[in-house]
This record gives C-alpha cells, structure tokens and sequence, in this order.
C-alpha cells in the first residue's frame, strides 16, 4: 500500500484524539471557582439590578470573603444562598440534592388572605365542578372559578365550555389568589377568552449583554380574544401577595381590559422571565433574564395593586365567610364598572 | 472498550490489509444507503451549561449515491438520538436529551489515481447541514433548546481497492474542513433565538436570528474512514467511522464532537 496513504489513514484515525485539546470541561467542586462562576453570570445576565438599585460589585467583595478552600458543600451554600437572598427575587433559587435556597418575603411578610379550607367548604362545596383544572361553581347568577396553579394545564375546550356555560349570568369571578404561578401558554389562554379586542398588555425587556443595563428595544405583547366566544361582562380578578409569576402576568393581562376589576391584596410579583443554568459542580440556579412593564411604564417585579384593596377579615374566617369574595359578589351584584353580561362572538 | 482501543484494532486491521490487483473502478454506479449504528457525542455549550455533556447515541442514517469513474456525489441524511451526561451526573441526576438531525451532499472529483496500486485522490466540497434540539431535564423556562448549523467545507478524500479472500473490499478516508458557517443559536441570555425574542416569527424570525461565521470565529474539522465489501450486483456493505468537530466564538461559545460508526448496506439500482 502506497506510504503516503497510509501516512494519511493515520492522521485521519487519529485525529479525533484533539478533541481533548479542544473541549476543556468547566467541571469543578472548587468554592471559589463555583462562587465566581455564580456570581459572574448573575453579573452578566441578571435583569434587575438597576431595578432594585443592588450593588453587586459589594455582594462580590461582601461574599467572597466568607469563601475558603475545604469548606463543606453545606457551608458553601450558605455563603451562595445568603448571596441571592440579597437580589429579593422568588425566581433566584440554587438548587442542591440536600436543599434549595429562596427569598419568600415577597409573600412570608404579609397576610395570607386566603383560606383554602373556608372556599372549600363553604364556596365551591360539594356541588363544585372541575372543568380541567378549573374548579368552579355557581353563586347568586355569578361564576366562580378557582384556579389553583398555572402548571397545570388549561385546554381550549376547558374555557370554552365554561364561557358558554356562563354566558347569561351576572359575571364571573376568578379566584387566583395564591396561584404561585407556572406555565405563563395557560396564562395567555385563559386571558384571551376575556379580551374584547386586541389590546396592548406589557413591554418585556430581555437581557442582550453582559453590561446590567444592555436590554433589547422593549417588546410589545398583545393580549388578543381567542377561542369562538369570549366573555366581556363584570369580572373580578381576586389576588394576594401569593399570586407570583405566571398569576401575575394573567393578572396584569386582565388588568388591562375595562370590563375586568382587581380586588384583594397585591400580586406578589414575579415579572422576569427565569431561565435556569447550573455551577461547575452541577448544582443548578435560575434567575430572572427579563423585566415585564404595564404599557404605562410600571415595573410589575414587586406585584400589581388592585383596584380595590380588600383583606381577609379573620373575624368572617370564624363564621366560614371569605371578606373577599363577598366583595367581589356584591360588587358585580350592584353592578359597579364594566358592561353587564355579553357574549362576544 | 474504550474509544482508543477500538481505533488501535481498525488501525491494526487496515495495516494488514493485502492489496489486490485489480478493482473495477470504471462503473457508474447508483446506489440507495442505509445504516445504523453508535454514536458519541459530547457538546460544550456556554448557552445550556458550563460543562461538557457527553453519551453515546443512537444512529440511523440513509441516502444516495451516484459514482461515475472521475466523479462522486453523495447526499446523506441522519439522524441521531439518545441522553448526554455531565461529569457532575451524580450530583443532581442531570441529563440532555439529544436530537440531531441532519443532510450532508458532497461532490468529488478525481484528482489523481494509480491504476496499479488501486488508489485514487479525490477533493471537492460539502455542504452539511445540521439541525439539534436539547431537552434538558432539570431545566424549565429553558429545557428546550434548537440550533441549525450550515457549513461549506473543502474535502479531500482517498479510496484504496484490495481484494481479500476473493472479495471485493474498498478502503477510503477524507478529511473536511469547514471554511464558512452560517448559525442559529440561543440568543444571549434565553433559550430562543433572538429573532423570537425581537418579536418576529416563523422563518423571518428564524433566519434572522442566524449569523455567519468565518475561519477563526468559526472552527471545524471532520474525518471519516470506512471499509466496503462489494457483493453482487455492486449492492455493498460499508463500515464506516466518521468524527466531526465545530466550534462557534457565539456569545455563549459553543463546541460540538461526534464520533459515529455505522454499518451501511448500498443498493445499487
């Protein structure tokens, strides 16, 4: 066989053995590789830093000092999860197999304003339906709908069924308070059953570069009517501080519609979009890459107040009486706002 | 058994090869292809994670062949899939699920040939293009993650017919090298191309998303090596080994390697 050949047939096989000089692998247990890897990305791609006015260059110095070689994996967490605790964003979480750190004052530093056991018992009851997720009920001519998480799935046929169903009473209410939030596709869909046009519901700002105020040019979202019908009539939105993330997108979609009213607490916030990534020794983290704004400008991260603050009195709690829905019935029942009950087809 | 002993044995193997005295390399000859086989491949990209996530995959590939004496083009389509694994597998049990799909067209022409040894040279070009799709499994807003690669490369490629044991068998291995690229990655800091997150969509977001890379910010390389035993009819039986390597200076750099080994059958019509 020809020498030059076989010279080639060997650079040829052996060839792919460079592919170790190519690819470093980033895996690494050491502390301060992982701090500093941590704290880098957060640097780069982390949205809120000129939201919240956090200096992040003295989180380095504050933080890294508590760094030391052969300190253990849980010590290490501490030091990472003290870190995050200081960006006060429920979407900043670092995940180990033996804990997960989390800022939850956006919710722990407030009244609940909610009792499950209350509407269980007392409003759903047991001639309740569940309409996919959606457990619902009938009460003096006006729907009631509660949805209890965004991660669970909300099917067209679901909504649909109940805006038929509902078309000629009064209004409809639904109850997200202490939704914390998943799929933002099911917060869309159950928004768009209630638009009556095309209307403008936020402006997101994404992450673009590494500098903390490199964002790309705002992008519009439209809340547009979807399905055969959508229900324009009195509806009231009840919310608290436990109504995060995806709940908060649903609540700042409905809250641009003129026939829809909030009443409760405040939303807890949530508005970036977080996106999730891992150390070099393969803990994962996410954090938030976006900023959500109502058209008018207001940075939705801390929550939307609603049109009517209303809390949970514990004193009707006693008597199995939720302060807030009965608001909210008496004020679709005197008709306060909004048109009275359509159909839009 | 690891990868380099399985490359000492093919090398051993090919070494020892005696070469026949004559090969019918005259025919034009059309062919349908189809193969399956093994996999490895290990990505290292900045946009899903700072390790290096790696794992054997399952192949399949098909195709078409046309070989006239001075000229061959083949296209090829693939398809690639299994779960990849970082070395920090243990920690939090995390796993990628790979989809690669991809075509591959190149044309050869014959630069050099002896008749009396059997070898001939070819160089050309292909166009090989590559789309992938992640799933990470720990991940959530951004578990799914899509790329396209298309690359033009320059190819040079040897082919050395020997007879063994009264067969037919055809020895051939290339070397491509990519000299430019055009990408769609994840943008900056989410999962979707920058396009979608500009507001556009379908194609326009899609191809606006993608960029041109050239040699420096943009480094390939692949080899193939491969055995075939012709059987009647020119139908054949191919083994073949092919690796390729790319790497994107993106802004999240990203590097990709494959090893690939498939049997191959040919059928020629």
């Amino acid at each position: 066989m020809n020498r030059t050949v076989i010279i080639a047939l060997i650079f040829i096989i052996t060839l792919p053995a460079c592919e170790k000089v190519f690819m470093n692998d980033a895996a690494s247990t050491d502390p301060f590789v992982n701090f500093d890897f941590l704290w880098e990305t957060l640097d780069q791609k982390y949205s809120f830093f000129g939201y919240k006015e956090i200096d992040w260059n003295e989180m380095r110095t504050n933080y890294r000092s508590r760094i030391h070689t052969g300190m253990t994996e849980q010590a290490l967490f501490n030091v990472l999860s003290q870190m995050l605790y200081e960006l006060r964003d429920g979407h900043v979480n670092l995940t180990t197999p033996f804990d997960r750190s989390r800022n939850w004052d956006w919710f722990l530093d407030y009244p609940p304003n909610f009792n499950k056991n209350v509407i269980d018992r007392y409003y759903l009851g047991k001639s309740r339906r569940f309409t996919g997720p959606l457990a619902n009920r009938v009460i003096d001519s006006i729907a009631y709908i509660y949805y209890d998480s965004f991660a669970r799935e909300i099917k067209p046929g679901h909504i649909d069924f109940l805006i038929q169903d509902f078309a000629a009473l009064k209004g409809m209410i639904i109850d997200v308070r202490s939704n914390g939030g998943g799929s933002s596709a099911n917060s869309r869909l159950l928004a768009s059953r209630f638009a009556d046009k095309s209307r403008l519901v936020s402006l997101r700002l994404v992450k673009k570069g590494p500098a903390h105020d490199d964002f790309y040019d705002p992008l519009e979202e439209y809340l547009n009517p979807g399905g055969p019908m959508q229900f324009t009539g009195p509806v009231v939105v009840l919310m608290n501080r436990l109504s995060y993330s995806a709940t908060n997108d649903f609540i700042l979609r409905m809250s641009a519609l003129p026939h829809v009213t909030l009443i409760g607490d405040q939303s807890g916030g949530g508005g970036g979009i977080p996106v999730d990534y891992e150390l070099p020794n393969g803990w994962q983290f996410r954090f938030s890459t976006t900023i959500t704004l109502r058209p008018d400008g207001f940075n939705v991260e801390h929550g939307i107040p609603p049109d009517f603050i209303v809390e949970l009195d514990p004193r009707d709690e006693i008597y199995g009486i939720d302060t807030i829905i009965e608001f909210a019935l008496d004020f679709i029942r005197e008709g306060v706002g909004g048109e009275r009950s359509q159909i839009t087809q | 058994m690891n990868r380099n002993t399985l490359l000492i044995i093919l090398l051993t193997f090919l070494v020892n090869l005696l070469p026949y005295s004559s090969f019918a390399d005259d025919s034009k000859i059309r062919c349908f292809t189809a193969g399956t086989g093994w996999a490895h491949a290990s990505f290292h990209d900045r946009s899903v994670s700072p390790l290096i996530y790696s794992g054997s995959q399952f192949a399949f590939t098909t195709g078409f062949v046309k070989r006239a004496p001075k000229v061959i083009n083949e296209v090829q389509l693939g398809f690639m899939h299994g779960k990849l694994f970082s070395a920090q597998r243990e920690v939090l049990q995390a796993a990628v699920s790979n989809y690669r799909y991809e075509i591959d067209y190149s044309h050869r022409r014959r630069v050099w040939q002896d008749t009396s040894r059997n070898v001939r040279v070819f160089a050309g070009g292909s166009w090989n293009t590559l789309q992938m799709s992640r799933i990470h499994n720990l991940y959530s807003n951004s578990a799914n993650s899509s790329r396209f690669v298309s690359s033009l490369a320059a190819q040079a490629y040897g082919e050395f017919g020997f007879g063994l044991f009264g067969r037919n068998f055809l020895l051939h291995a290339g070397i491509d090298i990519p000299f430019v690229s055009f990408a769609v990655r994840p943008s900056y800091s989410m999962a979707a191309a920058e396009g979608f997150i500009k507001g556009e969509d379908g194609l326009k977001a899609f191809f606006g998303s993608g960029k041109f890379y050239f040699p420096f910010a943009f480094r390939g390389l692949g080899s193939q090596a491969g055995l075939t035993w012709f059987l009647k009819n020119n139908n054949a039986i191919a083994l073949e080994y092919r690796w390729d390597y790319f790497g994107l200076d993106d802004v999240n750099p990203v590097q990709e390697a494959r090893h690939h080994l498939v049997l191959k059958a040919f059928f020629n019509f």
